[in-house]
């Protein structure tokens, strides 16, 4: 008799149908986030009825972040590079509250011979009661003091226009030298991606 | 609080936010085994089923009630588990691994988690699309239709995918039975 093609082996289904371990306070994380939303919406308008407003606000948005890759290309052509092609960018907010941090990919290209490999990404990090702030990742083998950032204009914000040469990876603010703050994880740009908001992945820790 | 799904969706429309709950509890736990077989990491998983429901909650609207709840909820799951699927791709985390020695070091029998782990270990060797497909069809006992509803993909692609995934797990389950 052939053999059923579309068919596994009853342990594997069994597997997995088992059930799982409850998880635990999921329930509890649920009820809180969905208590701490706005309550839905009785009518669903349709995409046709909202799609011109959000193609604006899309639009402003890449108008927005563009203008803040334009300007982080500029000083990261007059710092690191001797061409930077392109302007594409992408935001990712990582934090709420008072310490709120970002980066921007400013740049796919910084030289040709390292083309798909090194980008330039700018950091930026909002915490106006810090001293120090540095940042660690990947890029630099985790070292907490390698790559400061600085508050040029004592307004709390603390910026740094770092080369990388990976096209993804994990970093983290140190702020006075004790406090990490984990952060977002960087991002490649493509011509295709739109600019967007990613999730939060991770919060303040120690 | 008793009522069919489309009770509840009711009453959490009309302003009742607690009786949201009566759906978490309803689903939670095949939302969990789901999502945890399609990511293979505990942490993801409860993060992807957390983030459905809250999505489901802001956009219960959209809820119709020819549609089975669960097929409504388990599209928004399957859309999750695609975005951290894709972000831990950019990443490559390995994390699937150690995550299921843990799981498998808590089963009541070592039996058990040893062909938990080669399940697990051999899902790891299929696509994205492959495993959400056969995860869609037998951990959950879909029909072609309705994973073609979750999915977005049309029903004979879901049966090549299946077919395939079958294929390639058997081959991979018999050479870990036999290494």
């Amino acid at each position: 008799m052939p053999e059923r093609v579309d068919h596994l082996p009853d342990w594997a289904i069994a597997e997995l149908r088992r059930p799982v371990d409850s998880a635990v306070g999921l329930r509890e994380r649920i009820m809180e986030s969905v208590r701490a939303s706005a309550r839905p919406r009785t009518a669903v308008l349709t995409r046709r009825s909202h799609s011109a407003p959000r193609r604006g606000r899309r639009l402003a948005m890449s108008s927005a972040i563009a203008a803040i890759a334009a300007i982080a290309a500029s000083m990261a052509w007059m710092a690191l590079t001797p061409s930077i092609l392109g302007s594409r960018a992408r935001l990712i907010p990582v934090l709420g509250g008072s310490t709120a941090g970002s980066a921007v990919v400013i740049g796919d290209t910084v030289d040709a011979a390292l083309r798909d490999t090194l980008r330039l990404v700018r950091f930026v990090l909002r915490a106006p009661d810090a001293a120090r702030v540095a940042l660690a990742g990947d890029f630099n083998d985790w070292s907490a003091t390698a790559t400061p950032l600085m508050d040029s204009a004592g307004s709390g914000v603390w910026e740094a226009v770092v080369a990388i040469d990976r096209v993804a990876g994990r970093y983290a603010f140190v702020v006075d030298d004790t406090q990490w703050v984990r952060a977002a994880y960087i991002e490649p740009a493509t011509a295709e991606a739109r600019p967007r908001r990613a999730a939060p992945v991770g919060g303040d820790s120690t | 609080m008793p009522g069919t799904d489309a009770q509840i969706v009711g009453a959490v429309l009309g302003g009742d936010t607690e009786a949201f709950g009566v759906l978490v509890d309803r689903y939670q736990e095949r939302c969990l085994r789901l999502a945890l077989h399609i990511v293979g990491s505990r942490e993801d998983a409860e993060d992807a089923v957390q983030e459905s429901f809250l999505r489901a909650y802001r956009y219960l609207g959209g809820y119709r009630e020819q549609e089975k709840f669960a097929a409504w909820l388990y599209r928004i799951l399957v859309n999750q588990c695609r975005t951290l699927l894709a972000r831990r791709r950019r990443l490559e985390l390995p994390m699937a691994e150690w995550e299921w020695d843990v799981a498998a070091a808590s089963d009541a029998g070592v039996e058990n988690g040893a062909l938990r782990a080669e399940l697990t270990r051999a899902l790891d060797l299929l696509s994205p699309d492959q495993r959400e497909a056969v995860v869609l069809r037998f951990s959950e006992d879909l029909t072609y239709d309705e994973m073609a509803a979750i999915t977005g993909s049309g029903t004979s692609a879901l049966k090549m995918r299946v077919q395939r995934a079958c294929a390639r797990l058997r081959r991979l389950l018999l050479e870990g039975a036999n290494a």
